[in-house]
């Protein structure tokens, strides 16, 4: 987990020097956070959509994280417990210990790499739908003069 | 498509970096050669001590160390360990008669590894003739 954050600032850093920056901020902006670009250029919809998704996947990303950290942990402890262990009653007892923490681990590593996977896929799908509709703006506001009075328009597009 | 193929680089670098897996190196089995549990454990009752005897498999006698002798204090299911023995008999002498007395015995190998310990087996030390 704790490389995720100097990678993310590695890819940021290479979107803003790249050449896809000028096509607008607004895929920079959606690189930073999915949904941000979206609101941007007035696709409320789709970015609250992708906010909101990739929110609940990073939380349950980080969630998952520290209780694999804590599996690992106890898994080690186990298995330092079990290796130093002079009696066969308490070396059988730490080494059942020890698997149903490599057992757990292993389980929530696995949980942790879907959650991963599905924060990362909100990210490209918002990055996808940046670059292929982003161009397309809409005023969000208009001004029509109409005889003795005129009519302001508020535009949203999801 | 350029595009493409960077965005999937990039998840898949995020991916990998992110979720390390911390938890190898599981052992994969139980390696603990520990000694064979001692057997017929005998307790003879005496004025103020006792005399533990039991057996012990020959072939196992080459990498034995000692057998260790513990009491089992059935009240509180706790063990202490009351001394060591080579041999198969153990006496426990300077006991304060009229109470009941619980041992066990284990045996621990050249490795310093301990077996199972037998089950407890418990008798009544009488006190000494006035």
């Amino acid at each position: 987990m704790r490389k995720i954050v100097p990678v993310t600032v590695i890819l940021v850093l290479l979107f803003t020097s790249s050449s896809y920056a000028a096509e607008g901020k607004a895929v920079l902006y959606s690189a930073l956070f999915p949904g941000w670009g979206q609101f941007r250029v007035g696709h409320y919809g789709r970015g609250a959509l992708f906010l909101g998704t990739e929110i609940v996947a990073l939380t349950s990303l980080i969630i998952a994280d520290i209780q694999y950290d804590r599996a690992v942990e106890q898994y080690r402890r186990e298995r330092g417990y079990y290796l130093t262990s002079t009696y066969i009653g308490d070396a059988e007892e730490h080494y059942l210990n020890m698997q149903e923490k490599w057992n757990s681990a292993e389980d929530l590593h696995v949980y942790r790499n879907v959650l991963a996977g599905a924060a990362a896929g909100i990210w490209a799908a918002s990055m996808i739908d940046i670059i292929m509709n982003g161009g397309d703006r809409e005023p969000p506001l208009s001004l029509e003069i109409k005889g003795n009075g005129f009519f302001v328009t508020r535009t949203f597009s999801f | 498509m350029k595009r493409f193929a960077m965005l999937t680089l990039v998840i898949l670098v995020v991916s990998y970096f992110g979720c390390s897996r911390e938890h190898r190196d599981l052992p994969t089995g139980f390696l603990f050669d520990a000694p064979p549990e001692p057997a017929n454990l005998t307790v003879n009752p005496g004025a103020e001590l006792a005399t533990l005897e039991w057996s012990f498999p020959g072939e196992s006698f080459g990498s034995l160390d000692h057998f260790n002798v513990y009491y089992y204090y059935e009240m509180f299911d706790m063990m202490e360990q009351i001394g060591t023995t080579t041999d198969t008999t153990f006496i426990d002498s300077f006991l304060v008669g009229n109470l009941y007395y619980c041992y066990e015995v284990s045996a621990v190998n050249v490795s310093g590894l301990e077996g199972w310990r037998t089950g407890p087996v418990c008798v009544f030390v009488t006190s000494a003739a006035p």
